[in-house]
């Protein structure tokens, strides 16, 4: 994957983005994580850190785009896989600029990944555990998980 | 500052239906951190030392073209 492409198919999810502040940071992880979990392999590998699935040569690539404003948008060729890419924007729609949502969705599809073994309370618990932030957000946690097995993975 | 040891691990998992080979673990430099999530670590006063980093091949990746 280059910047370039990178760009043009992030910008059929966002008008404008930038990579300035911490917030878009983690959009820009969380997004591609789960683009990439519907099926639409852009070949960024994600490890576990302090806010989830982050992939560090995500962040490269998206440094390197210049000006978001001149990207031009993309499709896919196969049509099988720009249907997934369309479906996926879709039910991103009303989460996209909800970090939380994003954070929680793509951390609990990495750990139930990594642990499979695990129950919900169990995963529930360790992105709890994350942070202050989470502490408290036990139910909100869960109804993210409940919306969240919805999307055909 | 927070410590993220993550030796719980498996070798191997599956992500999107393929499986990452985990290479060793890894310290990020801070002379990465320009690029890196180091900086963002950093912003929310946190490091993470001993990431494990996945393998992925490239070959999957689906072609692109400009929208119309």
């Amino acid at each position: 994957m280059n910047s370039l492409v990178l760009g043009g198919i992030l910008k059929r999810v966002y008008n404008s983005f930038s990579m300035e502040t911490f917030e878009n940071r983690l959009k820009l992880q969380k997004v591609i994580y789960l683009l990439q979990c519907s099926g639409v392999n852009l070949g960024y590998p994600f490890s576990w850190y302090l806010h989830g699935p982050y992939s560090p040569e995500l962040t490269k690539d998206a440094y390197l785009i210049e000006d978001f404003s001149k990207v031009k948008k993309l499709e896919f060729e196969d049509s099988e896989i720009e249907s997934k890419f369309k479906g996926f924007i879709e039910r991103l729609s009303n989460h996209k600029d909800d970090v939380f949502w994003l954070e929680v969705s793509a951390s609990i599809h990495l750990l139930k990944k990594l642990y499979p073994q695990k129950s919900e309370e169990q995963v529930v618990d360790e992105i709890k555990n994350k942070g202050v932030d989470f502490r408290n957000r036990g139910d909100e946690i869960r109804k993210i998980w409940n919306e969240f097995e919805g999307w055909s993975f | 500052m927070r410590l993220v040891l993550d030796t719980k691990r498996k070798k191997l998992f599956n992500i999107n239906g393929e499986v990452f080979k985990i290479e060793k673990d890894e310290k990020i430099p801070i002379s990465y951190s320009i690029f890196s999530m180091v900086g963002d670590a950093l912003e929310k006063k946190s490091r993470i030392y001993r990431i494990k980093r996945p393998v992925i091949s490239n070959k999957d990746i689906p072609k692109v073209r400009f929208m119309q």
